[in-house]
């Protein structure tokens, strides 16, 4: 593990902060919204809420077609501090689940 | 998993904050900004790419543009121009060195290579990503929007479009 490789967390710790930003940024929860629209703001705010001044791996995961697409998942797969390091450990995935793959740099206030 | 109807290199739209706008109390207190990843690929038969480098979508850059300080592991995919050329922007001036006809790669499609001209600038050091100019996503590729804006009762997008490029005379 590269130092500046965050490890992993557990998703269920992660699945649990990001609720609970979610609640504290709108002061709303899953019983405000229709299931797809809270599924929908958790995968929007994702990147926002959980990894501010970070480089982040992911894939996403869509469902429906044309106008009717939507996000279901964005499936982190690294994040760091540093491009370098977070490049590091994606040229460990084989070369055919590297494809697709984005990476992205959230800025530190993005939480909208 | 969901069926995935997407089969082209994409640009994604993000959701991103705006402090002045929620200080405001606008109805729309957020931004969006497109972005994607690219490598850049050796030329000749080798298959080499380089590491896997985030850009923004960005209408007003006259050409695409890298970090200066990502050269140290992008050095042997960039020939630069020995002079270097002086811009302005809406912003700010500065100056680079320009690689043209870099192969350009995206993530969807990582064995077709695009030409891009790259400007590499220390101007862009520590920001974290590097610019995409329209001049080369257009030159190859046709924009087609899928998806929509869905606002949820939060007032935030719960889903938003996702850019797909196609490939042009295909």
């Amino acid at each position: 593990m590269n130092e500046h490789t965050q490890p992993t967390r557990q998703p269920r710790d992660e699945e649990t902060r990001l609720d609970r930003k979610i609640r504290s940024l709108l002061g709303k929860g899953p019983l405000d919204c229709r299931p797809e629209e809270w599924r929908g703001l958790r995968e929007q705010l994702r990147l926002a809420l959980l990894y501010p001044g970070r480089y982040v791996a992911f894939r996403d995961h869509y469902t429906g077609e044309g106008a009717s697409l939507r996000l279901m998942h964005r499936e982190v797969l690294f994040d760091s501090r540093s491009l370098a390091a977070l490049n590091k450990r994606l040229a460990k995935l084989p070369e055919e689940a590297q494809q697709g793959v984005q990476v992205a740099f959230v800025e530190p206030d993005q939480a909208p | 998993m969901a069926k995935e109807s997407l089969r082209y290199p994409r640009i994604l739209v993000y959701l991103s904050s705006s402090p002045l706008l929620r200080e405001h109390a606008a109805d729309r207190p957020w931004t969006l900004y497109a972005a994607t990843a690219i490598r850049l690929a050796a030329g000749g038969r080798q298959r080499k790419q380089s590491s896997s480098l985030p850009v923004r979508l960005d209408t007003g850059a006259f050409v695409s543009a890298l970090p200066e300080e990502w050269l140290r592991f992008l050095h042997s995919f960039l020939l630069l121009d020995f002079d270097p050329v002086s811009f302005g922007t809406a912003a700010a001036r500065g100056s680079g060195r320009l690689a043209r006809g870099v192969r350009t790669v995206f993530p969807e499609d990582p064995d077709k290579a695009y030409a891009f001209d790259w400007l590499v600038t220390p101007g862009l050091n520590g920001r974290g990503y590097g610019l995409l100019a329209m001049r080369d996503i257009l030159t190859y590729f046709t924009i087609r929007t899928v998806g929509a804006l869905q606002r949820s009762p939060a007032g935030i997008p719960s889903t938003l479009p996702v850019l797909e490029l196609i490939p042009n005379r295909e």
